[in-house]
């Protein structure tokens, strides 16, 4: 894993932490983990891609913005990599 | 008296599509807070920011407005929030508006116009939204 990734890993566990509301521990999860099963809502994924975006420095597009960007940390560390790659 | 019959190939009606959702006020207070603009303009359009006048409970049945019509339009996962608006008419009745790709999906659906009924009590915000599909629009 490079650092690039591990970083972007720990920036999203932190912003999940903090506003993804979930009804689990984010240290528990894996990175596969089906975060909608966990408690995730619609809303909450607006303020967790927020979070991501002001602790990166990035804007994820508008063709990220959809359920499949949030269903896990996997997916959304591929969401950021695509982001970088577009700005 | 003849019975209306059923073709065994004939295609049975497609029921009405109807979606619901529900929406904490606490936590689009909390975005608010924590990310201001970017959060109301990611997600509403300047109508609904004014028409609610960016009441927390007044967002919060606007984006559970949305989602209901998202679960109506189906495989809609690539469709923006700022692509749904959640209007009120001239009565205080609200109203769907699509933009365009929204708009197609649901044509691609063969959906007629979407209706919507908003609620809220105490913190939390509900809504319906409701189409029949198979519609024929009249000329």
């Amino acid at each position: 894993m490079s650092e690039h990734t591990y970083g972007d890993r720990l920036a999203i566990r932190e912003a999940l932490q903090q506003f993804g509301r979930l009804n689990r521990p984010v240290a528990e999860l894996a990175d596969e983990t089906d975060l909608f099963s966990v408690g995730f809502t619609s809303h909450a994924t607006v303020n967790v891609m927020l979070a991501i975006e002001d602790a990166l420095g990035i804007e994820f597009p508008d063709e990220l913005l959809n359920r499949s960007t949030f269903v896990s940390i996997e997916a959304l560390a591929s969401a950021i990599e695509i982001s970088r790659g577009q700005a | 008296m003849a019975r209306a019959s059923v073709g065994r190939d004939a295609k049975p009606p497609r029921p009405v599509r109807i979606g619901c959702d529900l929406a904490d006020a606490d936590a689009v207070a909390e975005s608010i807070t924590a990310f201001g603009e970017r959060y109301l303009s990611r997600v509403y359009s300047a109508t609904e920011r004014a028409q609610t006048g960016e009441a927390p409970v007044r967002l919060a049945a606007r984006f559970a407005g949305k989602e209901a019509v998202l679960k109506v339009l189906r495989n809609s996962s690539d469709i923006r929030y700022d692509e749904i608006e959640i209007v009120l008419d001239a009565d205080g009745a609200p109203w769907v508006r699509l933009a365009p790709r929204a708009q197609q999906r649901a044509n691609a659906e063969q959906l007629g116009p979407i209706a919507i009924s908003l609620s809220h009590e105490r913190g939390m915000a509900l809504a319906t939204a409701v189409a029949m599909p198979d519609y024929q629009p009249l000329h």
